[in-house]
């Protein structure tokens, strides 16, 4: 094709613009507002309040992460809140957004684009990361400076510990897609697994407080280890070296969810056109 | 001439349950294979304009689809611009402009002219290219004082318009173009049609039109192929095809206040070839039929005497020229809409 562009900088150039697109249609819904701002606010003030209630007026409440150590619980169900928000969008953002563009008849003009299928995936997450970046600090800056939680980060291990967990997320939320592209319907999916988020990977309460097979469960759970490491940077102020074994295994889970979720979502689209599926929702 | 497009023996089964069977938890009822294309040969040279007719659900779209990389073929081969449709896909859709009948392939909430600007990076056109193709297409779609406006606003029209010009901005040889005047009103059709006529005409574009609307692939296309269930009955000039039925008369009449067994009789008639009748927008239980005949003027008495007996009242009886529409009904003894 003449005057073409071929390879790395013709997909760079996709991408941005894929970014672009999900951003503009991000922001010309006026529900923006309520995801970045309104509903982190509210959220977190719930749980600040919980805590505040537990304290029974006296001194704040702790929780004991590992043994012997205890930090703020306002801050690690303000920590935990985040990361449930983190873990619906990219279930529900990142896992639909191939259902959304079938159903409204877009799936179809982009993928006959000489460009890679992913790229809707990856506009995706890279406008989830801005979101979830935008609304982290909004409730950052609430639990801080209106509740006093005190915060002990490592900014280092901080910048790992949300660069590999938000690896892990993106890798949950391209398995998500990659089923969606089979099984269309996967609301129901998608909230049992976010059920089960809330109750195993101790968003609100230590994981030591699950019966013993729950707990087995639990470390299998790749949002139990995302939430370790963001509470080790982020409350405890722990260095890199101390949360070396959170961050192997996140940058471990990370890789083997994209690569699964790959698979899944390359094969999916391969189904679609041999079934005539892709247009059909 | 090198052919721009060219099908061997390319075969789409799919495999659908049976409507109505009955299911449960332990038994599903077996799938049947539906052959949606059945070994479908064609050769469309470079530049010609080319028309693929037939009735809902005779295989078009299905055709459209595996050349556009959008279906693999059950067996058979499709090459497009030389490159095979299944093997190597990314140099098919570099190659191609696709338009389907609907307008919905355009995000509503972006502009027009962000829509393009989108799609032109994921078809990988360099930025300092769509600085100037962006803004010659909307000029050319006449959509240009319309362009920053979300596509939302825009009618079924502008949308098609739109979409023409997307299938456009990869300045591809080879076009598309899946019923693209479906849903439109006359006006927005005619201007869509002098379009896509345009594009072959002035730009060599190579075209593949799907269409059940007769009157556009007669005024357009440079050959047509019939196809019904999923093979091609006939292909050639429609001047050709037309042609080939002039030993028959076609005579055209509205009749209203009939019931439905009209046609049965009016196919026993002596002289009648085929016969066929579409419902009329409008009046209800007001029918158009259309029968070919021998000769007209012998056949007359007979179609009068056979509406009157069935209660029917005759309107607008006309003889008429060979369409191709007729052909159809020859070649498959029942309407394009039916």
């Amino acid at each position: 094709m003449a005057g073409a562009w071929r390879g790395t900088t013709g997909t760079i150039r996709a991408l941005a613009w894929a970014t672009k697109k999900e951003w503009l249609l991000f922001v010309r819904y006026p529900v923006w507002l309520v995801i970045l701002v309104a509903l982190p606010l509210m959220l977190a003030a719930q749980f600040l309040f919980q805590a505040r209630a537990f304290s029974l007026g006296q001194a704040r409440p702790l929780v004991e992460v590992t043994e012997g150590v205890a930090v703020d619980y306002a801050g690690y169900a303000v920590v935990g809140m985040v990361a449930l928000m983190w873990f619906a969008l990219t279930l529900q953002d990142m896992g639909m957004v191939v259902r959304r563009e079938q159903a409204q008849g877009t799936l179809e003009s982009n993928w006959l684009a000489p460009s890679p299928r992913w790229l809707l995936l990856a506009g995706k997450a890279a406008l989830l990361a801005a979101v979830m970046g935008l609304s982290a600090a909004v409730v950052f800056v609430e639990a801080r400076l209106v509740f006093g939680v005190p915060f002990a980060v490592h900014p280092v291990s901080a910048g790992l510990a949300l660069g590999l967990g938000g690896l892990v997320l993106v890798g949950m939320g391209v398995c998500a897609a990659g089923l969606v592209t089979w099984i269309k319907e996967a609301e129901p999916q998608i909230q049992i697994v976010q059920a089960l988020g809330v109750m195993l990977s101790g968003m609100i309460f230590p994981v030591a407080a699950l019966p013993a097979p729950f707990q087995v469960a639990a470390r299998a759970f790749p949002l139990t280890w995302v939430l370790d490491a963001v509470r080790g940077a982020f409350l405890l102020g722990l260095p890199p070296r101390a949360l070396a074994t959170e961050l192997t295994v996140l940058a471990g889970l990370g890789a083997g969810l994209l690569v699964a979720g790959g698979l899944l979502f390359r094969t999916g689209q391969r189904w679609g056109r041999r079934t005539g599926t892709l247009h059909t929702h | 001439m090198r052919a721009a497009v060219e099908t061997r023996e390319l075969t789409k089964v799919f495999w659908r349950r049976p409507a109505g069977a009955r299911r449960s938890w332990f038994r599903r009822p077996r799938p049947e294979p539906l052959r949606a294309v059945d070994g479908l040969n064609l050769t469309i040279p470079e530049g010609e304009f080319f028309g693929l007719l037939g009735p809902n659900g005779a295989g078009k779209t299905t055709a459209i689809r595996m050349l556009c990389t959008l279906l693999e073929p059950t067996s058979g081969q499709a090459l497009v611009n030389g490159y095979d449709a299944a093997r190597q896909a990314d140099a098919v859709r570099a190659s191609i402009g696709v338009v389907f009948s609907s307008e919905r392939a355009l995000y509503w909430k972006l502009t027009g002219r962000e829509n393009l600007a989108y799609y032109a990076a994921l078809y990988h056109v360099p930025p300092e290219v769509c600085r100037r193709r962006i803004p010659e297409l909307l000029e050319l779609v006449e959509l240009a004082d319309r362009a920053d406006e979300y596509v939302e606003r825009y009618s079924s029209g502008m949308k098609q318009r739109l979409a023409l010009a997307k299938a456009l901005l990869n300045d591809a040889p080879v076009l598309l173009l899946d019923e693209p005047t479906v849903g439109l009103d006359p006006q927005s059709a005619r201007h869509v049609r002098d379009f896509i006529r345009r594009l072959n005409r002035e730009q060599g574009k190579t075209i593949i039109l799907t269409t059940h609307y007769m009157e556009e692939a007669d005024r357009l296309c440079d050959r047509v192929g019939v196809i019904d269930h999923g093979r091609i009955i006939a292909l050639d000039r429609p001047a050709s095809l037309k042609a080939a039925l002039r030993q028959e008369d076609v005579i055209e009449f509205q009749v209203a206040g009939v019931n439905g067994r009209l046609l049965d009789d009016l196919r026993r008639l002596p002289g009648v070839r085929q016969a066929a009748a579409t419902a009329v927008d409008g009046p209800a239980g007001v029918l158009n039929v259309r029968l070919h005949a021998d000769r007209a003027p012998d056949l007359l008495p007979g179609v009068l005497g056979e509406v009157g007996r069935h209660g029917g009242e005759v309107r607008q009886l006309k003889v008429v020229e060979v369409t191709l529409e007729d052909v159809f009904i020859a070649l498959t003894g029942k309407g394009l809409r039916d």
